[in-house]
């Protein structure tokens, strides 16, 4: 469960609110939309999630994990409780989709066996299983962002913070990566915050939606409508 | 502690990644951290050669003591006595007027006008004398100054050649040699030491740069601290031990050229490469910590300056 207690984030001068007074709370295994314009405050919402902004005011909690009092020697184990993905991938070029995904595991102490035996399977949780030896020029940006999602989700997070994931992806690859997104949610119950621009997206997959504007929750309802 | 081996086993791993990934830049900060190195080890050896050539000198310096003519046994013993007793006096040997003039024989043997000189004088006019050795060259001017301050400068001391010894402008002019050369080695050291800090520190400071997306990336799935920063520590000791056993090497062969060349210049000097090879152990391990010490700590300055996990 993530749990957001009258939370207020600004950046620079008092005025300009990132986060202002966001009161909500996501259960575990929930697919959560998060819409509104750029500078809404999605991509601030996620760093207070992943401890890397504090909140000015409030409360911020994952699972009972209060992320206000985590201290930086803490955050490595945080994070590990997160799987992360973004619009520009952030794939390493040097490496193949294998050695990507490898790469999370391998810089957690995971030995070559269970690196070997567990690689493949998350290649083929989102496809990719014929491209293991592919370097990410040779990919779509489509494929690119598959193999990002089987990175996030190779440690088993609890949460996946999907920030703009479909950004950069023509509209094929946008279903088709949302699709993944709702696949992974159903099958292996792990809660998804999905931030997005793309309102036919939004309005064909029914799921809840927050909308949010100039840092407010201006709208949060389970009609899965993309309303700003 | 599974996770606490890999990560010491990948930050060694990665270490020698890095160094290889950049490797102009790697060979140009070992080349400044050898070069340090070099001149630490070379100072050390300078040091040695000046300790020896003084302390030879030393050796053969002593103040010599020309007695009144005509002085009771028991006068010329008193004195001795009184003389042993000065602080800083190592030893004091009598030559009597017999023994003056059979050295001064041995000494101009080839040279017969005058010896010949000598005979015609009627008795031997030669001094005893007493030869004071102290135990370093700091104690003469007080061993001397207590000698003519005494009672015994006017009744036993005809006079010293404590003044007019060349010995004490030898290790006057030596000693200067030495501070002036040790405090000159001493700076060349400090000023090459900063260089190599800054050059190791920008070296790591691009090697951050050019790894800015892993670092990111283990952010991100929960690397640790010392995951994130071991590789470029690593680095930075890596720099310390290669320029380490390159500038020993250069040393050794430096030393090897030029330690016949030292020997006959200075006589007391042991032969350097002898010297080098004895005390390898200890110039490596001076070597080895300064340049360890100063590769991981310009990495630690560009880690906590450029790093922030």
């Amino acid at each position: 469960m993530i749990l957001f207690k009258n939370v207020t984030k600004a950046y620079g001068e008092e005025e300009s609110f990132a986060i202002e007074n966001i009161n909500l709370k996501i259960e575990s295994g929930e697919f959560v939309v998060l819409v509104g314009q750029s500078g809404a405050g999605k991509s601030t919402l996620m760093k207070l999630i992943t401890g890397e902004q504090r909140p000015d005011k409030g409360e911020v909690f994952l699972g009972k994990t209060r992320v206000n009092d985590l201290r930086y020697g803490d955050m490595p184990k945080h994070r590990k409780s997160l799987g992360i993905i973004f619009q520009d991938f952030k794939l390493l070029p040097s490496k193949t989709a294998f050695e990507n995904i490898a790469f999370a595991m391998e810089i957690l102490g995971k030995d070559n066996l269970e690196i070997s035996r567990k690689v493949p399977r998350f290649l083929n949780i989102v496809g990719m299983g014929a491209k293991a030896n592919k370097f990410p020029s040779q990919m779509s940006g489509g494929e690119r962002q598959r193999i990002a999602i089987a990175r996030a989700l190779i440690n088993e997070p609890k949460v996946l913070l999907a920030d703009e994931p479909t950004g950069n992806l023509d509209v094929f690859n946008s279903w088709d990566i949302v699709n993944l997104l709702l696949k992974i949610n159903e099958q292996l119950k792990t809660t998804i915050i999905f931030a997005t621009h793309n309102k036919e997206v939004v309005n064909s997959i029914s799921k809840r939606v927050i909308s949010l504007d100039k840092g407010k929750v201006i709208r949060d309802s389970l009609d899965g409508k993309y309303i700003i | 502690m599974d996770l606490f081996f890999s990560t010491i086993i990948r930050s060694i791993k990665y270490g020698f990644q890095n160094f290889g990934r950049n490797i102009f830049l790697s060979i140009a900060t070992t080349s400044i951290m050898v070069l340090t190195l070099f001149g630490l080890g070379f100072f050390m050896v300078i040091n040695q050669i000046s300790s020896d050539a003084l302390s030879g000198i030393q050796n053969r310096v002593d103040i010599s003591v020309y007695l009144k003519d005509g002085l009771e046994e028991t006068q010329v013993n008193n004195f001795i006595g009184f003389v042993k007793g000065i602080k800083g006096v190592k030893e004091a040997n009598l030559i009597t007027k017999e023994m003056a003039l059979e050295k001064f024989k041995e000494n101009y043997k080839d040279n017969p006008s005058i010896i010949q000189s000598l005979q015609v004088l009627d008795e031997n006019p030669l001094p005893v004398t007493l030869t004071i050795k102290a135990e370093n060259s700091n104690f003469y001017q007080s061993i001397n100054d207590t000698l003519m301050s005494s009672d015994y400068a006017e009744s036993t001391i005809q006079e010293t050649d404590y003044q007019k010894s060349t010995s004490k402008d030898i290790i006057d002019r030596l000693n200067n040699i030495i501070r002036v050369t040790r405090n000159v080695g001493f700076s060349v050291i400090i000023v090459l030491a900063t260089i190599a800090v800054l050059i190791t520190y920008n070296t790591i400071r691009l090697t951050l740069y050019s790894y800015r997306q892993e670092i990111e990336i283990m952010r991100l799935v929960g690397a640790s601290d010392a995951q994130i920063k071991g590789p470029f520590f690593v680095e930075g000791v890596l720099f310390g031990v290669f320029g380490t056993f390159i500038s020993f090497l250069i040393l050794f062969i430096v030393v090897l050229l030029i330690s016949s060349g030292v020997k006959e210049f200075i006589s007391e000097s042991q032969p350097l490469s002898e010297y080098v090879l004895a005390n390898a152990f200890f110039i490596i391990g001076i070597q080895l910590i300064v340049g360890i010490i100063l590769g991981v700590g310009s990495s630690l300055i560009a880690i906590n300056r450029y790093l922030k996990v």
